[in-house]
């Protein structure tokens, strides 16, 4: 108590003095005593906790490891057997596509072909018509028109 | 393992942890913080260039982070909670202790760690820059300044003393 009655200057002893003092009082405070059982206490229930948080891991993330190989597994197995039947009726469906398309094609080109020869019949009646009227008129060059042949002149 | 740790550095930490806390819960609480964590990676501490620095850094940096939840910078508190050993033989320097411990308290942390590590660490400015991780001169400002709040502290209690004693 004696040292606090002396005055403090701002000096180098003042402040030794104030070191001194600060010394001193390092061992004034202490811990308080639960602290320590608190401590290991907070520990061991942390260890504890951490242990069990493993313990489901090991365990639950094989099992669910399982389960999503399995689901996978079963799932590829049903999409394969439908890609199959799939197969199936695709090419069922494709040959009788083939069939149909086929049957159309040969009416098309017939009817094509049957549509020519009209016109070439026509054609032809149309000329035979022309040679007739023209083997009356005196006017007409016979070199120019070949009936029999049915052939025009090119510069025509 | 941990139980030896402990009964070596409890004292040294939670003194350290009350200069900057300013109260005795708050650092406790922030001495288990770092000490449990070392128990849950031992190696850090072990693998540690200087171990002693770095759990002092623990224990600051829990009792800053304690200190930024609950705002108390400004704030001081009786010394009434601070769980003191009284030694029948030291009574008399009882008062000085007391009148110390307040007006370290009173200081801002940043300096009031300074002058923790230098005075009952023993530390010198460089160890202490390398613990609180700023230039050995920041330290030794730091270091000046507080003790110099101290000493004005101090004196203003001793007179209050004095002027108490003379009323009654």
């Amino acid at each position: 108590m004696s040292r606090l009655n002396d005055p403090f200057e701002h000096d180098r002893d003042g402040l030794r003095q104030v070191e001194e003092m600060v010394r001193a009082a390092r061992d004034y405070v202490s811990p308080s005593d639960d602290l320590r059982p608190r401590l290991l206490e907070s520990v061991r229930v942390g260890r504890r906790s951490e242990g069990q948080r493993r313990l489901l891991i090991s365990v639950v993330a094989p099992a669910l490891v399982l389960v999503v190989a399995l689901t996978n597994h079963l799932l590829d197995v049903r999409q394969t057997l439908n890609e199959a039947s799939t197969r199936r009726q695709v090419a069922r469906t494709m040959s009788s596509l083939q069939s149909n398309l086929g049957e159309q094609v040969n009416r098309q080109y017939w009817g094509l072909a049957d549509a020519f020869f009209l016109v070439k019949q026509q054609h032809a009646e149309a000329l035979a018509g022309v040679a007739g009227a023209s083997s009356s008129d005196e006017s007409i060059d016979s070199d120019r028109f070949d009936a029999r042949a049915g052939v025009s002149d090119p510069s025509e | 393992m941990l139980g030896s740790l402990f009964d070596l550095t409890s004292q040294r930490l939670v003194r350290m942890a009350i200069a900057i806390a300013r109260n005795q819960d708050d650092a406790e609480d922030a001495v288990q913080t770092a000490l449990s964590r070392v128990a849950q990676n031992p190696e850090n501490l072990r693998n540690a260039d200087k171990p002693w620095p770095y759990l002092l850094r623990m224990v600051r940096n829990e009792a800053l982070a304690i200190c930024r939840k609950k705002r108390r910078w400004l704030s001081t508190h009786s010394l009434s909670e601070l769980v003191a050993r009284r030694c029948v033989s030291e009574l008399e320097r009882e008062d000085t202790h007391r009148a110390v411990w307040s007006a370290l308290r009173s200081l801002p942390p940043e300096q009031a760690e300074v002058v923790v590590l230098k005075s009952w660490e023993e530390m010198t400015f460089a160890e202490i820059a390398v613990v609180l991780e700023i230039s050995p001169n920041t330290v030794a400002s730091r270091y000046q300044y507080a003790l110099k709040k101290l000493a004005t502290k101090l004196h203003k209690t001793a007179e209050e003393t004095l002027a108490e004693g003379g009323r009654s």
